[in-house]
């Protein structure tokens, strides 16, 4: 079995790119803090409205421009169901559900939450532009999945 | 039986009867599958609404199931026994008993699943995520299902084996080859979809057990979601290989490079699952990452195979006399259904590999997971790639099974047949991906969540737009039905001939082959070492780590 | 499985030998594969280019 001269240089070429794609995911993800979400907390599915933060939901301000949510995500809707926060604003989204799998997805924003009971997911975005973003579940969870969404409002200063 | 005619058939007709079973199966799931597929592509859009209560996610369920396993998985039985039977020589009278009842049981499954789904008892789309909780029987009809493929598999396997050890010393025939690296895989593969079924499933939908371990019975499926995908494109690939060369009247390039192509896909396609988990919680980013440069090490069997590929239609060409640097497309059979449909097949698994490594690049997942441009990446794959070589195979497997003859005119529907499929996949999964980028999700019934204006950005382009995708999908039924016409008159009504099944000569390099590509105890070796070694860790950790079960939910 | 052209089906030994001339030294080496390189490497420019416009827009996104 011999290779074609034309064929190593395919895979070269093939092998390559794919080493380059892993080592710029892989310097971005573990270097620049862009990795996918890992390890979080757990707690007790059935329990989730005694067990803080998730007993009283909503937003926290941990300084002047991050805030915490968090979020419990249910057939079919969230709680709470509408946030507001001012232009410029980190939000770290701390997600979970009462129920089935769920998910908490920005369109056209990297946050995109696998929310599965249990768990806490977690993400993190900052809001450059106001306006009124959409969040989704995107994973099915039943008859009414389609009506699964919340809204972030954000604001001019 | 009428023994006393002239042969007609290529292969045994005992065997060839068992091939037709599954044809048969196949197609019957095809046409439901196909029918669920254009009425939920067709509410999706907003342009009807589904009368007595029939529910979106209930058409959305059947559509996958019968499409994305049960078409697949009978019509590559199907193929795999007519062609082991062809280079192999036919089975036994006990192998062929035992592949029956392999049959039998698969079927049973089938049906069993099938109708719950129908009853609106399982309405858990194709995946099954728990804690969705759907009728007990489904999850047993799903166990009959995986225990059906293990017993027509093992036949195949076992038949192999036994052509091997009356022909030692000598290099096994490609075609069984290929087979064997297929089923070992999807043996492997199905123990975790086995694991989860038998071990959480089962005993949770019939109240044993209280709660069920999600992200566990996620991670089991999607040890088994992944090389699923491989167990369809495997069986394309070995037409790819085996079968097209001999359509256009050449020869495969390299026999030692195809058979390490499959080596390949048997060691890395299944410890990868993770790639379909970047964005849960529970599982170790470096665990994720692991697995993700172990799915990028599954693109190289397919750089080779596009290599192979290639460098096969060049060498024809040039055989025939092709000039210049590309000259050699111009040799290509274009008119004939049998080479074009898996042709075009080829291509698309261009676009649906660039896709394929765009998904599984780590948190580069976050723009597409679980949106609608992985519904287009795997039309692409399955859908496209998978289903035009299959439709291209059927044009000379069912007369080749029925004792038939494939006439100008049904290659000619077959050409208007497989073009109508690329034009409606072109129309619904360009859509698809560009949607899918804007964070239109999948498996979602129509909705303009509140007339939002992200929302209605998806229903205002004229080709990003969900009624695009939606009239794709219109053209794609259209061209399913063509398919089902054809393949009922291929085989009841075409004339009656010889239709050999085509086995393409072995490459010139076949001597050269290494005997080391054979030791299958080696593959499956590594195989296994590979599997312990990105799953072992993570696995204890989700088990130990894992927070209280969840009680059943069915929420539709 | 040049014991697939004749009709002796499972017959013994006729793989790799009878038909053809034995070709150990064969080689494919000699044969222009220029059209093949050519497109595979558009394959390969395809998916890298593919990949670029992602990875840009998952950073813009960031």
């Amino acid at each position: 079995m011999r290779l074609h001269r034309y064929e190593k240089y395919w895979l070269y070429f093939g092998v390559g790119a794919l080493v380059l794609f892993l080592a710029t995911l892989g310097v971005s993800a573990f270097a620049m803090g862009f990795s996918p979400p890992g390890h979080g907390d757990v707690l007790d599915p059935t329990k989730v409205e005694e067990t803080p933060p998730f007993d009283e939901p909503g937003l926290v301000q941990v300084d002047e421009n991050t805030y915490v949510a968090n979020i419990v995500a249910m057939t079919f809707g969230y709680t709470p169901n509408e946030l507001e926060v001012p232009v410029g604003s980190t939000v770290i989204f701390r997600v979970t559900s009462k129920d089935v799998v769920h998910s908490f997805s920005i369109p056209k924003t990297n946050v995109n939450i696998m929310v599965t009971p249990g768990y806490v997911g977690e993400a993190k975005h900052t809001f450059t532009e106001p306006g009124s973003y959409l969040v989704l579940c995107n994973e099915y969870c039943g008859t009414g999945h389609h009506f699964m969404q919340m809204t972030i409002e954000v604001s001019e200063p | 039986m009428m023994t006393n005619k002239p042969a007609l058939l290529d292969i045994s007709k005992q065997d060839a009867r068992l091939s037709l079973a599954y044809i048969y199966v196949a197609f019957a799931a095809f046409l439901i599958g196909i029918i669920a597929g254009v009425v939920q592509g067709l509410q999706r859009a907003g342009l009807i609404h589904l009368p007595g209560g029939i529910s979106y996610y209930q058409v959305l369920t059947a559509h996958g199931v019968l499409l994305a396993l049960v078409f697949t998985t009978f019509f590559i039985f199907a193929f795999l026994y007519a062609g082991n039977s062809k280079t192999l020589g036919s089975l036994s009278a006990t192998a062929r008993k035992v592949a029956w009842w392999g049959f039998a049981v698969l079927t049973l499954g089938t049906v069993l699943a099938f109708v719950m789904i129908l009853m609106d008892e399982a309405t858990v789309l194709y995946t099954f995520y728990a804690p969705l909780q759907a009728h007990p029987l489904f999850y047993i009809g799903l166990a009959l299902f995986v225990i059906g493929t293990w017993i027509a598999g093992g036949v195949l396997i076992a038949h192999y084996f036994k052509w091997k050890k009356a022909h030692k010393g000598e290099i096994t025939p490609l075609f069984g080859f290929m087979t064997v690296a297929t089923l070992l895989l999807w043996t492997i593969a199905t123990l975790g979809v086995a694991a989860t079924v038998l071990l959480q499933f089962i005993p949770w939908s019939l109240g044993i057990s209280e709660g069920i371990n999600i992200l566990l019975s996620r991670t089991l499926f999607w040890y088994f979601g992944h090389p699923l995908v491989y167990f369809w494109v495997m069986p394309a690939y070995m037409a790819w290989y085996v079968v097209i060369p001999k359509l256009i009247g050449g020869r495969l390039f390299s026999d030692g490079l195809a058979r390490l192509a499959f080596v390949l896909f048997l060691l890395f396609s299944i410890p990868v699952g993770f790639h379909h988990q970047l964005m849960e919680t529970g599982i170790s980013p470096y665990w994720k990452y692991i697995q993700v440069i172990l799915t990028f090490a599954v693109v190289i069997p397919s750089l080779l195979t596009a290599f192979s590929i290639f460098a096969t239609f060049e060498l024809a060409g040039r055989k025939k006399g092709a000039k210049g640097i590309l000259g050699w497309y111009k040799k290509l059979p274009w008119g004939d259904v049998r080479f074009l449909a898996p042709f075009i097949g080829m291509l698309l698994f261009i676009p649906a590999g660039a896709g394929g490594i765009i998904n599984a690049s780590n948190q580069m997942n976050a723009v597409v997971h679980n949106t609608l441009w992985v519904v287009g990446h795997f039309h692409l794959t399955v859908g496209a790639t998978v289903a035009l070589t299959f439709f291209g195979m059927s044009y000379w497997l069912l007369p080749a099974l029925t004792g038939r003859t494939l006439t100008p005119f049904i290659n000619r529907l077959g050409i208007v047949q497989s073009i109508l499929w690329t034009v409606g996949m072109f129309l619904m999964t360009g859509p698809m991906h560009l949607l899918g980028l804007l964070g239109a999700p999948r498996r979602t019934a129509f909705t303009t969540y509140q007339d939002h204006p992200t929302a209605l950005e998806w229903f205002e382009g004229i080709f990003v737009n969900q009624v695009t995708m939606s009239i794709g999908g219109m053209l794609l039924f259209v061209a399913g039905i063509l398919l089902i016409f054809n393949i009922i008159y291929l085989i009841f009504l075409a004339p009656k001939g010889k239709t050999p099944f085509p086995i393409g000569e072995p490459a010139l390099d076949t001597g050269q082959t290494p005997p080391l590509l054979e030791n299958w105890k080696l593959w499956v070796g590594l195989a296994a070492l590979l599997i312990l070694f990105a799953y072992t860790i993570p696995l204890l950790d989700m088990i130990q780590h894992a927070p209280p079960g969840s009680p059943p939910y069915q929420p539709w | 499985m040049v014991n697939t052209q004749m009709e002796t089906k499972g017959s013994k030994g006729s793989f790799n030998s009878q038909h053809d001339p034995p070709h150990p030294t064969v080689s494919t080496q000699d044969d222009s594969l220029i059209g093949t390189l050519i497109s595979v490497f558009g394959v390969g420019l395809f998916i890298v280019l593919s990949w670029l416009a992602v990875f840009l827009l998952y950073l813009s996104r960031g």
